[in-house]
């Protein structure tokens, strides 16, 4: 897909205005939160420190990416609804890309490699107790 | 005493959660540093009506509190809080939380829906005393504010074998 943009212009606004990928949220806007991550060429990174210029040409997988274009849930998000990996939502998008990217990474992960792969992510509501659950369940398979 | 929706009077409280609240921590005495070990939360909330989003309501609660006992220092300068950014605001990550494990006493609430009480508040209420009393009882310092940061046990310890001296 193409888009006329300001090469300065933030991959997060980029995906949210011009292409209405509403998925994506942006929590701090400082990188601190992670709520706006998204996969470029696979790499896990904070769409709202990366200037659209930088991207050109790559893949970028968002939340909308992450379900099959049958509409089948992929199986982190199947196990965050099971084990209640979601409270108020904010930090989800985000949480489910990192979860994916950590998957991908460590396919049978320990608790050490869970808590380091979120550690990039906030999320105020859960303690992250259910997150790690739904992580273990859905690298059981 | 019973509650008037009409009259909008009477007993507003009627059903108070309880709960008891036990931290493990580790304190590092050369940085005063404090990790939260292990910690272990009973709670009475009358039925619980959802098992899984209970917990994590309450796992939740726990998180954030240790947050409120350890990191979240709010600094107000000039009427306004100085660090409201997540970079100089710390909360918990991932990886600075324990294993928070959840225990249910079930004890249906006559009045409440299907015996439910409220569940999402207490958990703020009962975890930074438990750490702090934690804190206490590792390192011997009368803490008496949060957040307990390295900073702040180091001043107090420092305090207290001043006085010791004298």
């Amino acid at each position: 897909m193409e888009v006329d943009a300001h090469p300065m212009a933030r991959l997060l606004d980029v995906l949210r205005v011009e292409f209405g990928l509403t998925g994506t949220k942006e929590g701090c806007g400082e990188g601190e939160c992670g709520a706006c991550s998204v996969l470029v060429n696979g790499e896990l990174v904070n769409s709202c420190l990366t200037p659209v210029l930088q991207v050109e040409g790559a893949t970028i997988t968002t939340i909308e990416g992450v379900a099959g274009a049958d509409g089948a849930l992929s199986a982190v998000q199947q196990a965050f609804i099971e084990q209640g990996g979601a409270q108020c939502g904010i930090c989800t998008p985000g949480m489910i890309i990192a979860a994916t990217s950590l998957l991908a990474r460590y396919p049978d992960p320990t608790e050490a490699e869970i808590r380091a792969g979120l550690a990039g992510n906030l999320c105020r509501c859960t303690g992250y107790v259910r997150i790690f659950e739904a992580v273990r369940k859905a690298a059981a398979g | 005493v019973q509650w008037d929706d009409d009259a909008y009077r009477g007993d507003a409280y009627g059903a108070y959660a309880w709960a008891v609240y036990v931290a493990s921590v580790s304190v590092d005495t050369a940085t005063c540093e404090t990790r939260v070990d292990d910690f272990v939360a009973l709670q009475e909330v009358g039925r619980v009506l959802h098992p899984v989003l209970a917990a994590g309501q309450i796992e939740g609660g726990v998180a954030q509190a240790i947050g409120y006992a350890l990191f979240e220092e709010v600094i107000w300068r000039n009427g306004r809080m100085a660090n409201g950014q997540m970079t100089n605001y710390i909360m918990p990550t991932s990886m600075d939380l324990p294993p928070i494990r959840v225990f249910f006493e079930e004890r249906p609430y006559a009045h409440g829906p299907f015996g439910a009480k409220g569940i999402g508040e207490l958990p703020m209420d009962g975890v930074a005393p438990a750490i702090a009393n934690a804190i206490a009882h590792a390192t011997g310092a009368a803490v008496s504010k949060i957040p307990i940061t390295p900073e702040s046990l180091m001043a107090t310890i420092d305090r207290q074998r001043e006085a010791v001296r004298v």
